[in-house]
């Protein structure tokens, strides 16, 4: 216990160098290049990578800078004005208007109309550095020269002020104020490794986990301030977190069509029944005891049995399946390599 | 016409006429001997316009790009999927069986049984691998199923396994072109493939399908060569008409010989020049024979009428000579100079058929025109023929009567309103001709043809697409993976995937992302290039061949398009030119133009645009100019050339309709049509003028002519169409087109000289003709 109080303070003293850094737009943006993302009709059936519902707005984002937001369940498909074209990697609603979207060169986008419009809020692009650059960073700053130009790989927010973003060798960056400053709060969890960041996901009474690769996992039970470390019960990848249907419930999933359900908020795993044996991505709940998860090769589970076994699908075009959310109208929307795909639920 | 004044050629010609025929024989055995070593060329240069810029980009890099000249052999279950011992014996017996092809790189033969196609996936410990078809497979079930999960994740579903599991490939990269000492032989090979291994293995249960170049080109000389067989119709059937017609054997016999030893000295002296025959130029040999018989018959009818007058053949023929050598020349050297205006478009197929059916027409000047009067002078013609000649001179030509009206006033103002809408309905239909091909699969084949039939099955179920446009990126040596390189054909890749028409673009950057996609345990948000040129470096140490070349100073980009419409090609090649305008850089990458086929077709497709328009303006020109030298008047020159213009614009209207692009194939076929097309204009004109100088009103020295040389005008339609019209039913599409086309032109021409050119001459000509004192 004293241990993670030490931490706290260390990690507090950071917090303060992180801000100073990462905030500094100009500084940043001399790094990206700022071409704006090309409207394009074939970005809803290009590399899409997550979506998000957040009543009857649905937003998905994926390669080359593309958002795409409907109100309409998914029929029709309006793609966003979006100032960079990196591959975005994520997506999260902190309000019914406020929204952020995450990706590669560390990009952090702010959508203040519900997707319409989006913003530049932080980057952490790549940037070629002379030895002399070199000789001058810091140990802890050398560590982290690999996070430059690699994506942010997952993003949350609680509401509209606070939210996290976690990615590659080990980002963890967190705002108290909805995005307007950045900061590095990777001190809060026990990475020293710099594992990537694959997932960040909550549950409804603050409950926050964080898990990625080489089965690292971690939980936090006050929205995100304090974190603790989980024994994973595998030492692969995850590559989601889902939490539910009960608030002690989560579900882990990852390489190797690896599935583990927790009632006890991760303390103790159960490894669940299928047949998958490619990456899984993403999951949702269906009801009280239905769980359906998506991955690679077009892979689909779906379980009836609140999570301890599950049958297997695979679509006809095996492509790689990377988020599923349920929409408005009780249908299925996934998204993947292929684009977006709206289908009924098969779960009766 | 008898009035005419002997040549100075007459006299030595007749007096010298035993001599003469030796020679003839002399030079026909020798040119028939050189004849029978003709070589049936297919070679892809000569298809191409060789000058044009892509094309020289083509081969300025033909050395380092290996642009799949390969075959793809689709082994089809017909009953169930490919996961049964069966159909993996079988698949694994043609495996080995193409291994054992010449011409075939054996290293890089890939199916599901070649342990260079494997399964790869992620573990917690890295990367896990192995051969789709393990060693320990003993058919049973339980290996089976082994095999069906090593399918599935080794990603070569819609490569080497069609998407709905129904067939495999076996994918056959062959030796270069011009790799290997000697040069594929595309005939052997296809037929090869054709006994080794679809006859062998095509069963009730197995189904074989073959597609790729060699067996594209393979099945084009077979095609080609069957039109050979036609031939042989053509002279028969020509030779059944010229016998009912002229009702004498031994003058049909004369005509038909003399033609056939044209084509023998047109191929012999091909020969002699060190030229081959191509499925292209294989048309002269018809067209040849089709002008000889048609001027024989001019030669022959014309005997016959002098045969009535003097009962001498040696003077007939003499007076035949007279009569016709001015016309015949004429027809006969505009013929030549028509076809040569071909020469200008710089397609080397397109050129060898200029200068080959030019020889063939120079040929027939001696051949014919000289040869048929000697021969006739000795041979003569039956009585049969004098008799029907003599009826025919006395009769009242019913027809011939009636067609005579034509050059009625009141007859000649309808033909020329109508023949003003026709010309303004044919105007409007063909503002929608398309230069290029419109069908899909291999356009000089039919689309229902056994290949395309295939192509069509690999096009369904495979994910690969036969058409395709190849962007060469041009980088400082050792730079073509460099970031800033590899960020611009990124972004290039995606310009053209926005293109209507454009599939997808496939380069070393997909490879790329790829790469690093699987180095980040198989998770999709990877899958972008990085600005990291480390990682870069890493993720392109393996590249396939023909991505990068050997010191990484070019990185082709390949385009797969719907279709090769010339629409598609034309907005494909526009958005590369966009791009490559806004942002070649020779420090970092240039995007330039263009290989693949539908590079390859877009820069023929430009060539012939370009020609098309002054082809016509030469070939009109020289036969214009031909005409006013002989008749020294315009008025000659509109009354002749009008009627072909009509047929040339009814013909692209006509292509229009039947959706024929303007290509290679079909580009001559104006200039083969007006150069030809002439002679009935010439004929007749120069008997009508010759009967008005003799004092006749317009419409009774119409009749007369008619009655001299309608039936020869006719039949001379009728042969030209039969010896091209035998194309129509060719097995390889083009040819066909070619033959529909010149069908067309070489009736209509026919119709126009009798039909509108008398018209013509009614407003321009009538009254203009003075008597000759």
């Amino acid at each position: 216990m004293r241990d993670s109080m030490m931490k706290q303070v260390v990690g507090a003293a950071l917090l303060c160098c992180g801000m100073a850094s990462a905030t500094s737009a100009a500084d940043y943006e001399k790094y990206l290049d700022l071409r704006a993302a090309i409207p394009s009709d074939k970005a809803a059936e290009s590399l899409l990578t997550d979506v998000d519902v957040f009543q009857n707005t649905v937003i998905m984002v994926g390669d080359r800078g593309h958002i795409l937001v409907s109100s309409d369940n998914g029929e029709q498909w309006t793609q966003a004005e979006v100032p960079v074209q990196y591959l975005l990697t994520a997506v999260d609603f902190g309000s019914e208007n406020k929204v952020w979207a995450v990706g590669h060169e560390g990009v952090i986008l702010h959508s203040a109309d519900a997707g319409k419009t989006w913003q530049l809020q932080y980057a952490n692009p790549h940037r070629v550095r002379t030895d002399e650059e070199l000789n001058q960073l810091t140990d802890e700053e050398f560590t982290k020269l690999p996070q430059a130009g690699s994506p942010l790989l997952d993003v949350w927010f609680r509401d509209e002020l606070v939210g996290f973003a976690v990615g590659a060798y080990g980002m963890f960056l967190g705002t108290e104020d909805g995005g307007k400053t950045w900061n590095d709060v990777s001190s809060r969890i026990e990475n020293y490794d710099g594992w990537h960041l694959n997932s960040i996901a909550a549950g409804e009474d603050g409950v926050v986990y964080i898990a990625g690769e080489k089965g690292v996992l971690f939980r936090s039970d006050d929205g995100g301030e304090n974190w603790t470390t989980l024994t994973g019960p595998y030492q692969g990848s995850y590559f989601g977190v889902l939490v539910g249907p009960m608030p002690d419930d989560v579900f882990l999933f990852g390489l190797q069509g690896n599935i583990f359900k927790s009632s006890d908020r991760g303390e103790t795993w159960t490894k669940a029944k299928s047949k998958a044996s490619d990456g899984l991505m993403d999951g949702v709940l269906l009801g009280s005891q239905g769980v359906m998860l998506v991955g690679n090769s077009g892979v689909i589970l779906t379980s009836q049995d609140g999570g301890a076994s599950f049958s297997m699908q695979i679509t006809k075009s095996r492509e790689a399946l990377l988020a599923i959310r349920k929409l408005p109208n009780g249908k299925l929307i996934m998204v993947g390599q292929g684009g977006v795909q709206v289908v009924a639920p098969s779960t009766k | 016409m008898s009035t005419n004044k002997p040549s100075f050629l007459e006299g030595p010609i007749f007096k010298l006429r035993p001599i003469l025929l030796v020679l003839f024989a002399v030079l026909t055995a020798f040119f028939a001997f050189e004849a029978s070593r003709v070589k049936l060329s297919t070679e892809f240069e000569k298809m191409v316009p060789l000058k044009h810029e892509f094309i020289q980009n083509l081969l300025k890099h033909k050395d380092e790009l290996s642009l799949g000249n390969d075959i793809r052999i689709v082994v089809e279950a017909r009953n169930g999927d490919i996961f049964s011992d069966e159909f993996l014996q079988v698949l694994r017996q043609v495996t080995d069986e193409i291994f054992y092809f010449d011409g075939v790189d054996k290293a890089k033969i890939q199916s599901l049984w070649t342990p260079n196609v494997r399964w790869m996936e992620v573990t917690e410990d890295g990367f896990r691998g192995g051969e789709i078809i393990p060693p320990t497979y003993d058919g049973s079930p339980d290996s089976l199923e082994q095999v069906q999960a090593n399918v599935l994740r080794s990603g070569q579903v819609g490569r080497l396994v069609a998407d709905d599991f129904q067939s495999a490939i076996v994918y056959v990269p062959l030796l270069d072109l011009s790799g290997g000492n000697q040069k594929l032989d595309y005939k052997k090979f296809s037929a090869a493939l054709e006994k080794d291994i679809r006859e062998k293995f095509q069963s009730d249960t197995i189904n074989i399908r073959i597609v790729g170049f060699a067996k594209k080109i393979g099945d084009l000389i077979e095609g080609a060569t069957g039109v050979a067989l036609f031939f042989l119709i053509a002279i028969g059937i020509t030779f059944v008409l010229l016998f009912i017609d002229s009702k004498c054997i031994r003058s049909t016999f004369i005509v038909i010989l003399c033609s056939v030893i044209a084509v023998i000295w047109q191929v012999g002296i091909l020969t002699l020049l060190g030229k081959g025959i191509d499925p292209y130029s294989m048309l002269v040999p018809f067209l040849i024979f089709a002008i000889g018989v048609s001027h024989g018959v001019q030669l022959i009818n014309e005997f016959a009428v002098e045969s009535q007058r003097v009962n001498m053949k040696l003077e007939a023929a003499k007076l035949t000579f007279r009569a016709l050598y001015i016309p015949a020349l004429l027809a006969l050297i505009s013929d030549a100079i028509g076809f040569m205006t071909l020469w200008t478009i710089e397609i080397h197929v397109i050129q060898d058929l200029a200068i080959s059916a030019a020889l063939g027409v120079f040929a027939l000047i001696l051949t014919n025109l000289l040869m048929i009067p000697v021969l006739l002078s000795y041979a003569g013609v039956s009585k049969m023929a004098l008799n029907a000649m003599d009826k025919k001179l006395h009769s009242k030509h019913v027809i011939w009567s009636k067609v005579a009206r034509f050059a009625t006033p009141k007859a000649a103002t309808v033909s020329v309103i109508i023949a003003a809408i026709g010309a303004g309905a044919g105007l409007y239909i063909s503002k929608d001709l398309k230069i290029g091909d419109l069908d899909a699969g291999a356009p000089e084949l039919w689309p229902d043809s056994r290949y395309n039939l295939d192509d069509k099955y690999v096009n369904d179920n495979y994910s690969v697409s036969a058409d395709v446009l190849v962007v060469m990126v041009e980088t400082p040596d050792y730079a073509c993976t460099e970031s800033a390189a590899m960020q611009k054909m990124d972004r290039f890749m995606w310009h053209m995937e926005n293109v209507p028409g454009v599939q997808s673009a496939l380069s070393v950057v997909t490879v790329s992302k790829r790469v690093i996609t699987g180095f980040n345990e198989g998770n999709w948000k990877w899958a972008s290039l990085t600005r990291v040129q480390d990682i870069i470096n890493n993720s392109v140490q393996t590249v396939p061949a023909g991505l990068v070349n050997t010191d990484c100073s070019l990185a082709p980009i390949i385009v797969f398009l719907d279709d090769h419409k010339a629409e598609t090609l034309d907005r494909a090649v526009a958005a590369v030119k966009e791009f490559a305008d806004a942002e070649n850089d020779p420090e970092v990458a240039e995007f330039i133009l263009a290989s693949g086929n539908a590079g390859v077709e877009a820069a023929t497709n430009a060539t012939i645009e370009h020609a098309q328009n002054m082809m016509k303006v030469l070939v009109y020109g020289v036969v214009s100019i031909l005409c006013l030298i002989t008749f020294r008047s315009i008025r000659a020159v509109i009354c002749i050339i009008v009627p072909l213009a009509l047929t040339s614009i009814l013909c692209q209207a006509l292509m229009t309709i039947l959706g024929i692009g303007v290509k290679v194939a079909t580009l001559p076929v104006i200039a083969l049509g007006v150069g030809i097309g002439v002679d009935y204009g010439i004929y007749i004109y120069s008997r009508l003028k010759g009967f008005m100088e003799d004092g006749m009103e317009l419409e009774d020295a119409y009749f007369e002519t008619l009655k001299v040389t309608g039936k020869a005008v006719c039949f001379t339609g009728l042969t030209l169409a039969i010896g091209v019209g035998t194309w129509i039913f060719s097995d390889i599409k083009f040819q066909a087109n070619m033959g529909v086309l010149l069908t067309f032109m070489f009736l209509w021409n026919m119709v126009g000289a009798i039909w509108l050119l008398p018209a013509l001459a009614n407003f321009l000509i009538r009254g203009k003709i003075k008597p000759k004192a």
